[in-house]
C-alpha cells in the first residue's frame, strides 16, 4: 500500500476519521481524553514510570503502547509525556513504531522516531508498518484508549510512513560506510525524525466536503464492521 | 466504539465548528508528574538471614535490569 501523504482523501481516512471523531465525542461528553482515561486509576503520576507498566494491548493484541513522562528528556517543547507504540511482528518480537508526544491538555503534538537502542527490539521496515495496520479494527469498544491510538495511527498512516522513511534516510547519513548496525546502537544518535500532528485540521480535511461516493463508501465499510 | 454514536456522526452534517467543539472538549488538564518516588529497580528485598548485597561476591555495580537501563524506552 503506498503512502498517502499529499494525495486526495482516501475512503479509509474518512472512515477512520469518523471513528475517531465518534470516540472523541464520547470522551468530550465526559470531559476527558485518552491520557486522562489511561491515568484514571493511578494515585500519583511519576516520571520514568510506564502506564500501564506491562503496556496497553490493542489492535487484536498485535499492538502495544505505554505512556510515560521523562524528568530530563523531552521530545517537544510543549510535551507533557509521550506514548511509545510497538507492534508484534511475530515470534514474540515487538518492534517500536513511533512515539507520540502529548501536550499538557492531552492533545497529540507530534509523532517521533528514535534510534533502535532507545527502545530496543527489532527494527521495523516502513512497509511492515502499513501491513501491521490491518490488525487495527473498529471492534474494540471496551478499550477506548487503544481505540484512540489505533484511530490516530490509521488517520496518520501516510504521515507515519513518511516519518519512518525519514528515519531511515537520516540513519543512512550516519552509516554511509555501511555501518548500519553501529549507527543503530550509537548513543549519540537519539531522535531521528518528527512529524507534527494537527488533529483538528486533519479531521476537517478528511471529513468536510466529503464527496458523496466517498461518504457512501465509508458508510458501507462501517456497516461491514458492524456485522463482524 | 459506541455504534449508536457512530451512526449519529455519520448521519449528521459535520461542520468545522462541530469538529472544533469535540476537540476543544477533550482539552483537559493532565496531572503534573512527580519525580519517581521509588524505582522498582532500586528495591531490594532481603529475607531474614540472607546476606546483604554488599557482603556477597556478586557484581553489585551491575544494574539488575541491564536491558532496560541501556534502552530507556523499551517495553
Amino acid at each position: 500500500m503506498p503512502a498517502q501523504t499529499g494525495k486526495a482523501v482516501e475512503p479509509v481516512e474518512t472512515y477512520w476519521s469518523l471513528q475517531l471523531l465518534s470516540l472523541m465525542q464520547e470522551m468530550a461528553a465526559e470531559s476527558s481524553n485518552a491520557v486522562l482515561m489511561l491515568l484514571a486509576d493511578i494515585g500519583q503520576l511519576e516520571t520514568e514510570r510506564r502506564y500501564p507498566d506491562a503496556g496497553l494491548l490493542f489492535g487484536g493484541g498485535h499492538w502495544r503502547a505505554y505512556y510515560h513522562c521523562h524528568e530530563a528528556v523531552s521530545m517537544h517543547a510543549s510535551e507533557h509525556g509521550h506514548f511509545h507504540l510497538f507492534t508484534d511482528i511475530g515470534d514474540r518480537a515487538w518492534a517500536h513504531v513511533a512515539g507520540l508526544s502529548i501536550d499538557a491538555e492531552g492533545q497529540p503534538l507530534q509523532w517521533f522516531a528514535v534510534n533502535r537502542w532507545v527502545t530496543d527490539g527489532p527494527w521495523l521496515p516502513c512497509q511492515s508498518f502499513l501491513e501491521q495496520l490491518r490488525f487495527i479494527t473498529a471492534n474494540e469498544a471496551a478499550n477506548p484508549v487503544g481505540s484512540w491510538l489505533g484511530g490516530l495511527l490509521q488517520i496518520c498512516r501516510g504521515d507515519l510512513f513518511d516519518l519512518l522513511s525519514a528515519r531511515d534516510q537520516r540513519l543512512e547519513q550516519f552509516s554511509k560506510k555501511g555501518a548500519l548496525a553501529e549507527a543503530l546502537e550509537n548513543r549519540e544518535i537519539y531522535l531521528l525524525a518528527t512529524s507534527a500532528i494537527e488533529l483538528q485540521s486533519t479531521l476537517e480535511k478528511h471529513l468536510l466536503c466529503i464527496p458523496a461516493d466517498v461518504l457512501a463508501s465509508a458508510r458501507i465499510n462501517n456497516n461491514e464492521h458492524k456485522s463482524d | 466504539m459506541n455504534r449508536k454514536q457512530t451512526r449519529i456522526v455519520i448521519g449528521a452534517a459535520i461542520s468545522a465548528a462541530a469538529i472544533a467543539v469535540v476537540v476543544d472538549h477533550t482539552r483537559q488538564r493532565l496531572p503534573e508528574p512527580e519525580k519517581q518516588l521509588a524505582s522498582q529497580q532500586a528495591v531490594i528485598i532481603i529475607d531474614e538471614g540472607e546476606e546483604l548485597p554488599a557482603e556477597s561476591d556478586a557484581d553489585c555495580g551491575k544494574p539488575t535490569a541491564a536491558g532496560r537501563q541501556a534502552s530507556p524506552c523499551s517495553l
